[in-house]
């Protein structure tokens, strides 16, 4: 399936799946998450809210458009074989390949962190018929979620800077 | 055996055109995926926020984001210099297409910056005659409507250019 229009088509979605999920997280981290503490605190936490979860969509079809037009790429200059063949641990090419693949799957599992286990405790009320202890570890419990939310986007936006120069040295070799 | 990451024989080839491809790769990365994330996220927001709210945050971000626009588009010119100097650049239409969206992408953040951004800025006070109030903000609500159409038409500019990138990178 070695055709040039088919390999730009896999590059192009390749290419936004990588800009959605960087500059995404890009503009997270230094715009929008910034941009909160300029207004009250009641609609900064809406706007954090909002803005995250519509962030968190952006980010998971990210990954999955990149998943799919890797695998699409990999078909299209017919190194397919690579996968199955031991290549990918012989070769300077393959090494960056598998490196690139493996900072990915750092990404999904850091992702599925955040919106299955922390972002949730997030948007958990206060029983109103609890008691003050219940209440205040309920609310440490979110302010802890929040500063692994913190973290964990902060090392993503750097791992997918990463992922991004495993990805630019495959068109010269590999990075080593 | 191996040479190592970017060992010393690579950084005179593929270790320099690998940096400067980075560079480049990165940097559409950032101006394409911020004006997407701002188009699809921030908009989608301000449907729930007050509007004295969403202007005070959109001026902010404004600062903030044409800076950050600004050095994406420096550094996708760097990265594209340093792999014409690495004779790694690619196709020229392809380079020429990247170049010609550079330039476009260029002017339209000239737009907003110095035009469409200044605009919004229109001073109201208590002293001011009901007329005068009436059209200062018709004013600013086709400040509004022009910063929408340039903040769309930058986004495609941003998506053809990684059309650009992607022939490149096909070569």
């Amino acid at each position: 399936m070695s055709s040039t229009p088919v390999l730009i088509l896999g590059n192009y979605l390749h290419l936004l799946g990588m800009a959605g999920y960087l500059g995404g997280s890009f503009a997270m981290e230094f715009v929008l998450g910034p941009a909160q503490k300029f207004i009250p605190p009641a609609q900064a936490q809406v706007m954090g809210e909002k803005t995250g979860d519509r962030f968190l969509w952006v980010a998971w079809c990210s990954l999955g458009l990149s998943l799919l037009s890797g695998i699409l790429r990999l078909f299209s200059m017919g190194e397919q074989s690579m996968v199955v063949d031991g290549s990918f641990f012989t070769s300077s090419y393959g090494r960056s390949l598998l490196g690139m693949m493996a900072l990915w799957l750092v990404l999904v599992i850091n992702g599925s962190i955040i919106t299955f286990v922390l972002r949730p405790k997030l948007k958990g009320r206060t029983k109103a018929h609890g008691s003050a202890a219940q209440a205040q570890a309920h609310q440490q419990g979110q302010l802890t979620a929040v500063k692994w939310i913190g973290w964990l986007t902060r090392a993503d936006l750097i791992i997918a800077f990463c992922v991004v120069l495993f990805g630019a040295s495959l068109r010269f070799g590999g990075l080593g | 055996m191996t040479a190592g990451v970017l060992g010393a024989a690579d950084w005179a080839g593929s270790g320099w055109a690998t940096l400067w491809y980075w560079v480049q790769t990165c940097s559409w990365g950032i101006y394409a995926g911020g004006a997407f994330a701002m188009e699809t996220i921030w908009r989608g927001t301000q449907s729930s926020l007050p509007q004295s709210q969403i202007a005070v945050a959109c001026n902010w971000m404004g600062h903030r984001y044409r800076w950050i626009a600004a050095m994406a588009l420096a550094g996708a010119a760097v990265g594209a210099l340093g792999l014409r100097l690495s004779a790694s650049a690619g196709s020229p239409s392809a380079q020429l297409a990247l170049w010609g969206c550079w330039a476009f992408l260029v002017v339209v953040l000239g737009a907003v910056t110095f035009v469409g951004h200044p605009a919004l800025h229109v001073r109201m006070s208590a002293e001011m005659p009901e007329q005068e109030r009436v059209a200062a903000r018709a004013k600013v609500a086709r400040a509004i409507h022009h910063m929408d159409i340039l903040l769309r038409v930058d986004l495609a500019g941003a998506a053809l250019a990684l059309v650009a990138l992607s022939c490149q990178a096909s070569t």
